[in-house]
Order: C-alpha cells, then structure tokens, then sequence
C-alpha cells in the first residue's frame, strides 16, 4: 500500500513537472543533410571557417492533409546557412531563424566540398565532431561536391523535392544497379581515418542536374583529398575491389560501340613478398558477361569472332585496371585498392615492416609492382544473334 | 502426479541456470568488446573472453560446491559455522557493501548511457530514480520472483540481440578477423584481467543455493548458466569485430549500442532498432541490479532475522541514489568500475577459496544446536 | 477506509473459524410450534404478511387434523403445486387421525414430487419458503414438510452475448442455478463432478455452488476455496462478482485472478482441467479459478477449429494484446521524444500531419483514447439498435471530424482504431478492461520518459504479475514458473493427439512447480 502511493506521489510529480525532452514532432526541425563549405577568407594565418549549410525539411501548414497528400506536400525544404568555426555553433542560429529544435536523428548526408576535402588537417576533425554525435548514425552516407557544397542542396529535382533524398537514393541505386563503389558511410570513415587508409568518396556534381560521375581520391597518410578519378579510372576501381558485379564496360570492336554487361567477377590477388621494395602484386581477374546490344554485325556462334571479341574486352579490362593503378600509385599514392589489407592479413611479419612506410617515407605501396591477368568469358548473348 | 505446493518458494533447477546469464550480463556488455580489442588484436580478444569465463566458471563450481553442503543454510549461518560468527558477520558486511557500491555503479550507467543515447535534457538523476524505484518494488517483493523476471526476461534480451545479430550481417567484413593469434602474452593477461568485472555475478551460487529445489543438478546448472554467457560475449564481440574491426571497437566507448544503431531494416514499420535494443538491454541491467541488490538484501536479513525485508529494501534506496551520483564525469565512473570490479571480483574469490580450504580442512561442521 | 477494509479483511482470512461461528450463531434455532396457526403466525410475523405470501388451510377428508400450506407466489411452480401437492394429498384416502402418522404418510408415500425435506427449524424455513419451496404444516407434529415446487418465469437459455463464438455450442448459463448445474451434467457426464453448495450473504442467503472434479482437482486447491468462502462475510451478495471480489488473492491488481465466463463448455472444460468453477444463484456468470496468464488469451474455439487455426488465432490474439496495450504508449514515445526511430520517409508524412494540430502528442493521445472508452461504454449499455448509432456517431463524426477540425491527426486516429480493434480481440471483457485500465499507465510513463518509461512501466507489471497469484497458484505460470508439460497448450494449441492423452494433461496441469 505504501509502495503504491510512494509510486502515485513520484508519477504526479513527474506529471506536473514538464518532460523534459518531450518536443511535438512538428517543432523539430527534422536536418536531414549538411553541406560543408569553406568560407573565403583574406588572412591564411587565421583557422579556415566554415559555412555549414543545413537541410530541414518544412512540413506543410494546415492539418488539411487528407485534402491532397500529405506526404509529396512534406518534401519542401529549407536550406539554413551559417557561418563559424563549429557545426554546433549553427543550432542557435537555426533556432533563431525557424524557432524550431534541431534534430539529427534523421541526419542522412553529409556533403563535403572539394575545398573543405582538400585544406589540410580540418577532415578529421569535422569527421570526429559527427561520428562522436549520439544523436547522428555511423550509417550517414558521406560525398564530395564538385564546387559549392551549397548549391547542391539547392537543386530542385522534378521528381523528388529533397535534393538530400535524392542523392541518398542515388548513391543506393548505383551501388545496387550501375556498379559503382559501395557508398562509404561515417562509420567507415572513422575505420579509415583511424587506420590511415586511403579511400575513395563519390563525388557529386550539378550540371543542370545533380550527376555522380567521379570518385574523390583520400590519400591516407595526408588524410585529405588528393585528386579525383573520372568514370573510366571508378570502373577500374570497382573491378578492383571486386564490387564491379553488374557494370558495363563499353568497348568498340569493328567500328561500333558495344556494352559489355559484367555478371560474375571472380578476382584474387596474390602478393609476393620477397622483396619488399618491390612487392609483386599478382591480380587475377575472370570475369563472366554478356554482351548488351546485339544490333551488331558480329556473329557470335563463329568461335573465332567471339575470341576476338572476348580479346577486345580483355584489353579494355586490362586497360581500365593499369589506368587507374597508374593513377594511384603514381599521381595519388594512395592505396585504395585495399591491398594492405592483405598484406596485413596474408602477410602479417610484412606489414609490421612496411606499415609506417605504406604510404608514405619509402614508399613501399607506390613501389609495387602489380601483374594483371584477366580472363574474360562471354557466354550469352543477348536474346537473339542477329536482328536484320 | 506431482503436487504444486501453495507455500512452495523454490528455485527450479531452470531458474537457477537462467539467473547466472541473467546476474552477470549487464552494464559491461556494452563496454566489454572495446575494452578488450584495446588491448588485443583483430579478434583474438575471444580468448581472454573464454579464458575470464571458464577461471568464474571454475570458481561458480567452487562456490556452488561449498553452500551445497550446507543444504538448508544461508550463507550467513554456514559461514559462521565454518569460521565462526564475527568473521562470517564481517564477510557478509564487506559483501554487502560491495554489492551496494556494483548496485550504484549499475544505476548509475543506466542513467548516464540512457541520458546519452535517449535524452537530451532529462536529468540523469530522474532517469535514476526512476529506474531505482522499479528496482525496490522488485526487490521489496517476494525473492522467487526475482528468478520468475530473470526467466521471463531473459528470452527477450537473448531474441532482441539475435535479431540484431541477423539484420547486421549486410555489414560484415570477415577480413576484419584476420590474421589470426597475433596477441602477445601481455595482451591476452591484460584482456583476461579486463574481463574480471564483466563476470561479476559468478557467485550467485554462495548465497541461493539453500533456496534451491533440486541441488543434484547444481553444477550442471552453473556449466549451462556460465556458458551462456560465456557464449553471448563472444556472440557479442565478433559481431562487433566484424562489424566494425578492432581499431573502432576498441575506439568506440558503447560498440553494443553502435551495433543497434548500425542494423536499419529499410521498408519496415521501425527503420531504426537502436532504441528498441537499448531498452531491451534496460531489461537485462534491471536483472543484474535486482539480483545484486537481493543478495545484500538476503544477507542483511540473514544476520538481522526479525527485520522487515520491505524497510530493509527503502533504507537501501536512498543509499545506493546518493551513491550512485557521486561521480562526476563518465570518466570517473569508469575509474570507479574499474577499481569495483577487480576488488569485488578478487573478493568474492577469496571468499570462496577462504571457505573451501577451511572446508577441506576442518570438514563440515555438524549443525550447531542454537 | 481502505487500510480498514484491507485489514478487517485480512482478520477474517486468518480466522477462518471465526466466520463459521457467525453463521452458527446467527441461526439460532427455533423449533416448529404445534399449532399449525402459530407457526403461520410467525412466519407472517417475520415476513410482515406480504401479498406474494399464499397460505391455504385445508383440512383433508375425513380428518380432523388441520394442514396449511405456505408458498410464495411467482417463484413456486403453482402447477406443480395443484397437480402433484393438493391433487395427491386430496385424493388419500382413510388418511389416519394421529397427526405423525398423517406426516409419515404424506412424507414417504403421497407426494409425488422428488424432494420432500422435514425441517424442525422455523429459520430455515422461511430461508426454503423464500427460495420456492412449499411448506406443508401439519397440526400437531414439531416438524413441517418443505416441498421443492421452485418455478416461476426464468430466462430461458439463450447464446451467451459476451462470449459469442462462431463455431461452438450455442448455450449459455442463465440465471436460474439448477440449470445452470444441468448445463454443465449435460457437457460431461463424469460421474467425479462434484457441486458442493453453500450459503452466502448474510442477508441475500444465495446459494453458491463450488463445482469440481473429483480426483483431478488438487485437494490443496478445493480447501483453499472453501475457507475463503467461508469467510464470506458480506451482506449482500449481487453476483458472481462480489465473490470473485472477496475471495480474490490481490484486489489491488488491475488483472483478474478468476475468470468468468457464461459459457458452459467453458466451465466444463475448466473443470476437466482441475480447476474449480463457482457458480452463484441469480448471475449467468461463472466463476473459474485458478487463472492463468495464458488462460486469459485463450477462447474454446481454440480447441472447436482445427489446430492450426487454433494456433493462428491464438497468435493474433497475443499480437493483439500487445499492440492494445502498448500501441498508444509507444506513439507518444516515438512522437514526442523519439522520432528517430520512426522511417524517414514517414516521419515527414507524421510531421505534416500534425502541423497545426494543437495539442502534445500525449494530450491528443489521452483525448482519442478517453473518446473511444466512452464511446465503447456507451456502446455498450444503449440498446443494440441505438449501439450503432453510437458506432457511427464515434467513427465519422468524431474520426473524421476531428481530423478535418485539425484537433487530432489522421495518424492517431488510426492508432487509436488500432487499440480499439485489438482489444476486442481479447475473449474475455473482464480481462479486456483490466488491459485498457494498464494502457493508461503506459501512456503516462511513455509521455514522460519515452521508450525507457515504457520499458520500466513493462518491468513493473511484470514484477506484479510474477508475484501475483490466483488461488494461491502462480498467475504467470507456465511462463515463469515455467511449466514444459503446459506448453503444448500456450501459445500454440497443439494437435489433440499431442495435447497427450486428456486425464495425463490433467495431472499436470500447473501442478508442477
């Protein structure tokens, strides 16, 4: 009896205080995406400064939502600029302009600007202040913006209105379909940033409307972006890293273009160790396909014809894979193939050697020496041989 | 046919083995996978896990061994049997101390990571009382339904981590368990040492054996009760290693917790589970301190036998809050865990070795007449 | 007031014995008067002549000896009473002149009618006159006849309203208690069935039937209801309610430890189970304890349709409860504290919806609810005709109109149906409310400290339901206590083949600890 009404006394009193952290769903102000620019600034001596653009989306007025969708009126948006040196100094100002509370809970994209990737020392501790936020979630997808971060945000696609939304879709959808690299999320990020591993990052770019086309290289060892690699060097990567399932490779094989559609990737690499200037890193790439268009005057059944095609392929495949190695390991020197993984895994007395120096000092990634072999298997064409 | 006894208040030989998973898992699941990838490699800290496991599970034998045969005595009456009133009045002091400072170290975690991953402004101290009060009304009420909420709860917390266990494997990278066994010496001791308060709980067996109905199957119970921790730590940290790879883990101060907000189920009624999975894990905690707080609760009455349990358990509510926010930062409660851990452990240890050599020594007393 | 009453309460509890003596002392014997004319006297004395009271002196044919016979009218059957009483007793012929031997006569041989009492005690006579029987009074012996002639109009038996099912007996109890009786011999002719009767209300003297198998029922559990009974201290006693409520283990607690139920076959079942089944003159509800957890969730048609339906049905049911009592609550939670657990793309919808909705989710909440409880009881006390009214009035009108009035959102309105339908899928309505009354509570934790309020409101009903206990049997079992023999019949109702051979079940039924 005393339990119940000590019990009854703490929940009144509970009651009649406010809740604390109990906030209408409309009087939050749902971020769902950042940009990161950096703000001109005349001295160099002085800290770069940040402009922190945040997504919100307005839900729309009036509870009159039976009357025409609610859900497709919810996508306006708001776009919220400030400008300091922390991304939490932006909350006041946010309150200020909307009376609304922040909230990350929802927070889906974070997009860096090329300037804001490339100024030494400042991506590490932009990455640290979101990955350390309870509220925000190691899942965030996180890209490069060709130019203004900003202007992204402010692209209005017919179909979706929430250009945040849009490039989430995106990133999922090229990775599911298209065959791009798997989008690297926060969480990743942290992995790659604690282990000084390079990685790439898509990148994203408004030509009249927002396209991903390219991957912005991170150099480990710099911890910032070196350069970026166009859609020819992004194929190489993925056949790299074994996520090529799916992609198509076009090649020209007697005056036409033809699309090679990659269904099976097989890939192994093998490193020999003897010498560690000079790793020998073997890749052995067999890759099953079709061929896509078969408008073409090639006649498959002739075994000839299609070892010659399968040839064509191979040396477009060998091509992509040297360019974007070259790439890497000349311009960037950066390992974003993953290869010290294997050697940490398959050669572990090595990489305790060599793993100071990957990267950077001597070198020892851009020394290597990588032996491509493919093998290229078509083996259905289409659904018919000919269409005359 | 077998007749249920109205007055019947025994512990089934299931509820036994459930309580050991249900005392020992708690607070320290979450930080147990970053605690010991910080001091080994890749994932080899599975051994220290099982190696911390079966050293507890060895000594839960012990201490299973020893009060059972003391059938029908609680700890207080066997251990002043075999070492004679003061010192077994001391013991139980000491005890019950101890498992006050584990009850605050609990509430106060509880509050301060629910704080942390569910609130913003929510006072951690009403997060705390709140969580108290369920705890005495519990603990206040009858002792065989501590073990009836172990059994009711404890498929729940088993259930929500698998789910997350099989929502998470989109995200796995083997890679990140290889090479294997590239741990120094050092690393698996220290990893082993860090595992001590993560198995605190083992004991359980000293102080409810009496209670329990049939005691052949006592050291079976332990083996099942122990493995299943043993077996969901290791479930725990590979997942985590898996997940997010040694350097992370061991970076992250909550990996439990970063696992639940990793799993999104895209299309479902609850795209996020982080919350669901904290609450859940709310559920184990309230397990763990409600045990603890039992034991400190059993033995107090043991010594003072015509004091009302209900009073008892309010006395105890006031100490264990003030307690509890002593602590200022999380970077003293951790300290203040660790300094818990390893003494409470050593000392339940010693406890039980102090009590099996006198044992072995004198043999068991014959029941004294008074 | 309520310490009292607790503490009175258990004093009696404790002295069983006590109560027993009351009774005793209450009936203080008073022996039948020689003259025919007293004994008239006094019972008009005591029931202060009512109309409903017919007495008839007669004196028979060639006898000097004066009779009377007293009953109450609308409840005695008077057919019976002129056929078999007056008609047999007329038609004796050399009736004797010695008054006991005239007794005899009537008593063994001439009354046609099964049972014929002797009763030496005016009380309790008057007690059998009440309850509809006739008495016979004969000059000159100390003793007086009581003839059960109960009748009178009584409902006749007719499908249980509360508990309707599709695919089952049609039958339900009335309010008459031998029929009810009859209805249970009817469902199973096993010669171990046992009614025991009783007394109870010190004023309403209702009979109280305690209904059991002999050999399946625990004797523990037989006892333990006896003595409660016995402690039945209580004026006035309307129904079964009143004895749920008194002999009930914590009539504190929001969940039911008896059921209830006006389902023969339901009380049948029970019974072949090993529980004990209370039934009480004048209600058509009976009472069955011990309750379990799982008991509550389950409907005879479980075991009416094919097993897989019954499993099914039974698993939607366990859905419903849940999403009955923590649906509402975990709506406030994720809406006002934590909506990152809702999906994206929905909590923009969510957050549109409730643009200019003017109250807090827990408010909005708390109206929706308190609006469908009222329409729900509303529903049900009106008239079935008008009921539908009721159903339209609370669905358009206040759904619809709230939505567009932008008082509520469409989202709630949709939880709130929600509620609403999952908790008409509990069986029973008692249990039912017991839900809705502890969905409040985890409206209230939910709005104060989101998801860990409900999680902590979830710990404390299950703290109270581990240490509750139904007739002394432990209300959560066979989940905690956990019962492996009663699994087969939980949450899946297992095929009857493997529901094991009925009379093994029975055995272990919650018997093991």
């Amino acid at each position: 009896m005393k339990k119940i009404n000590l019990l009854l006394f703490i929940i009144a009193t509970l009651l009649l205080s406010s809740c604390w952290d109990s906030v209408n769903l409309e009087e939050r102000a749902l971020i769902v995406g950042t940009a990161l620019d950096l703000q001109e600034s005349d001295e160099h001596d002085e800290p770069p400064t940040l402009s922190v653009t945040n997504q919100i989306v307005v839900p729309t007025e009036g509870g009159s939502s039976t009357a025409n969708g609610g859900a497709s009126a919810a996508k306006s948006f708001m776009n919220i600029t400030s400008i300091g040196e922390s991304i939490y100094s932006l909350d006041k100002e946010l309150f200020a302009k909307t009376s609304k509370i922040p909230y990350y809970e929802h927070f889906l994209l974070l997009v860096i600007s090329e300037q804001v990737a490339k100024t030494d020392n400042l991506l590490p501790k932009l990455l640290d202040t979101y990955i350390r936020d309870a509220h925000i979630r190691r899942g965030t997808k996180v890209v490069v913006a060709e130019g203004d971060a900003k202007t992204l945000l402010d692209y209005k696609s017919p179909e979706k209105q929430l250009p945040i939304l849009l490039m989430d879709e995106m990133l999922d959808q090229n990775e599911k379909h298209a065959g791009f690299v798997k989008p690297i999320v926060l969480g990743d990020l942290e992995e790659f940033h604690l282990k000084n591993n390079s990685y790439v990052l898509p990148v994203m770019k408004l030509d009249g409307e927002i396209q991903n086309k390219a991957g912005a290289v991170f150099q480990g060892a710099k911890e910032k972006m070196v350069g970026t690699f166009n859609t020819k060097e992004l194929q190489g990567l993925a056949l790299m890293l074994k996520e090529a399932e799916g992609n198509i490779i076009d090649f020209s094989y007697r005056n036409e273009t033809l699309a090679f559609e990659i269904i099976k990737l097989n890939q192994k690499t093998k490193l020999n160790t003897d010498d560690i200037n000079k790793i020998n890193i073997s890749v052995q790439l067999h890759i099953d396909g079709i061929i896509k268009d078969s408008s073409s005057k090639v006649n498959y059944d002739s075994k000839e014809e299609l070892h010659d095609v399968q040839r064509v392929i191979n040396e477009k495949v060998t091509g992509l894979l040297k360019q974007v190695i070259d790439k890497a390991q000349k311009e960037f020197n950066a390992d974003v193939f993953n290869i010290w993984r294997q050697l940490e895994t398959r050669h572990y007395n090595v990489w305790e050697q060599v793993k100071d120096d990957w990267e950077q000092g001597e070198n020892y990634f851009a020394k290597a020496n990588f032996d491509i072999s493919t093998d290229i298997n078509v083996y259905s064409i289409g659904t018919s041989n000919k269409t005359n | 046919m077998q007749q249920y006894d109205i007055s019947n208040k025994r512990i089934t030989k299931g509820e036994f083995a459930i309580a050991f998973p249900s005392a020992i898992i708690g607070v320290s699941v979450l930080e147990l996978p970053s605690e010991i990838a910080s001091v080994t490699s890749y994932s080899d800290g599975w051994i220290p896990i099982l190696i911390g496991g079966i050293i507890f599970l060895l000594f839960a034998l012990l201490a299973v061994h020893v009060a059972k045969s003391f059938p029908n005595d609680s700890f207080y009456t066997y251990t002043s049997r075999l070492l004679s009133k003061p010192v077994a009045g001391c013991i139980v002091f000491i005890l019950i101390v101890i498992a006050l400072f584990i009850g605050s170290y609990i509430l106060r975690s509880v509050a301060f990571i629910s704080q942390q991953y569910l609130f913003d402004k929510t006072p951690m101290e009403i997060l705390a009382l709140s969580f108290l009060l369920v705890v005495i009304y519990a603990i206040s009420g009858e002792r065989i339904g501590l073990f009836r909420l172990n059994i009711l709860f404890f498929p729940i917390i088993i259930f929500i981590f698998i789910f997350v266990g099989i929502f998470i494997i989109e995200w796995f990278e083997y890679e990140n368990f290889l090479p294997l066994l590239k741990t120094d010496v050092k690393g698996y001791v220290n990893g082993t040492v860090k595992t001590f308060g993560s198995y605190f709980g083992f004991s359980i067996g000293l102080f409810y054996i009496y209670l329990v109905k049939n005691k052949d199957n006592a050291y079976a119970n332990v083996i099942t009760g122990l493995s299943l921790t043993i077996i969901f730590y290791l479930y725990i940290f590979f997942i985590c290693i898996a997940v997010f790879g040694n350097l992370a883990t061991s970076n992250l101060h909550y990996p439990t917790i970063e696992l639940a907000k990793r799993v999104s189920i895209p299309g479902g009624i609850f795209e996020r589970v982080d919350a669901f999975v904290f609450s859940i894990w709310v559920m184990a905690i309230f397990n763990t301190i409600s045990i603890t707080l039992d034991i400190a609760l059993n033995l107090l009455c043991s010594i003072f036998k015509k004091a009302n349990k209900k009073i008892i358990s309010f006395i105890f509510a006031p100490i264990i809050f003030y307690v509890s926010m002593f602590p200022e930062s999380l970077d003293q409660l951790r300290q203040f865990s660790k300094y818990l851990g390893v003494i409470s452990t050593s000392f339940h240890c010693s406890v039980i070795l102090l009590l099996f050599a006198v044992m072995k020594v004198r043999g068991v007393p014959l029941r004294e007449e008074n | 007031m309520v310490y009292q009453f607790f503490f009175s309460r258990r004093k009696n509890r404790k002295s069983g014995k006590k109560g027993i003596r009351d009774k005793q002392v209450h009936h203080s014997s008073i022996r039948v008067k020689k003259k025919v004319k007293d004994n008239i006297d006094y019972v008009k004395k005591t029931l202060d002549s009512p109309d409903d009271l017919k007495i008839r002196t007669i004196t028979l044919s060639n006898s000097s000896i004066p009779c009377a016979f007293l009953y109450i009218e609308g409840i005695v059957d008077e057919q019976s009473i002129h056929e078999s009483v007056l008609g047999n007793l007329e038609n004796i012929e050399n009736v004797p002149n010695e008054p006991f031997a005239l007794l005899t006569l009537i008593y063994s041989k001439q009354i046609a009618l099964n049972d014929v009492t002797k009763e030496h005690d005016l009380e309790n006579i008057i007690i059998a006159l009440l309850s509809g029987q006739t008495i016979l009074f004969i000059d000159g012996v100390q003793v007086a006849l009581a003839v059960e002639t109960i009748g009178g109009n009584t409902r006749q038996i007719e499908e249980p309203l509360t508990e309707t099912l599709i695919r089952g007996p049609r039958s339900g109890f009335v309010e008459t208690l031998q029929t009810n009786l009859a209805l249970i011999r009817r469902e199973a002719k096993d010669p171990n069935i046992r009614f025991k009767t009783s007394y109870g209300g010190k004023r309403t003297k209702k009979r109280i039937v305690i209904a059991y198998v002999d050999g399946i029922a625990q004797q523990t559990l037989i006892d333990e209801v006896n003595r409660r009974l016995n402690t039945l201290n209580i004026q006035m006693i309307r129904g079964s309610g009143d004895i749920e409520e008194w002999i009930e283990d914590s009539f504190l607690s929001p969940f039911p430890q008896i059921l209830n139920t006006e389902r023969p076959d339901r009380v049948a079942a029970a019974i072949m189970q090993g529980k004990i089944a209370i039934l009480v003159e004048g209600t058509p509800f009976a009472l069955i304890a011990p309750l379990n957890i799982s008991d509550v969730l389950h409907s005879p048609e479980d075991y009416y349709e094919r097993w897989i339906v019954g499993t099914s049905l039974r698993i939607l049911r366990y859905l419903g409860v849940f999403i009955s009592i923590f649906l509402p609550a975990i709506y406030v939670a994720l809406i006002s504290i934590q909506p990152g657990m809702i999906p994206t793309d929905l909590v923009f919808s969510i957050a549109s919806s409730r643009e200019g909705v003017p109250f807090t989710p827990i408010v909005e909440a708390l109206l929706m609810v308190v609006t469908l409880e009222l329409l729900q009881e509303a529903g049900a006390r009106l008239p079935q005709t008008i009921g539908q009214t009721i159903g339209i009035v609370g669905g358009l009108v206040i759904g619809e109109t709230a939505v567009q009035a932008g008082i509520v959102s469409p989202i709630m309105v949709i939880v709130v149906a929600l509620t609403a339908i999952a908790n008409f899928s509990i069986p029973s309505y008692s249990v039912a409310i017991s839900f809705r009354v502890v969905r409040f509570a985890f409206m209230f934790a939910s709005a104060i400290l989101g998801l860990f309020g409900v999680v902590l409101m979830y710990i404390i009903v299950n703290i109270h339901l581990v240490n509750l206990k139904s007739i002394g049997y432990p209300f959560m079992s066979p989940f905690a206590p956990f019962v492996k023999s009663d699994w087969n019949d939980v949450i899946v109702r297992a095929p009857l083949k493997m529901l094991s051979n009925q009379s093994k079940k029975n055995d272990s039924f919650i018997l093991k600890g």
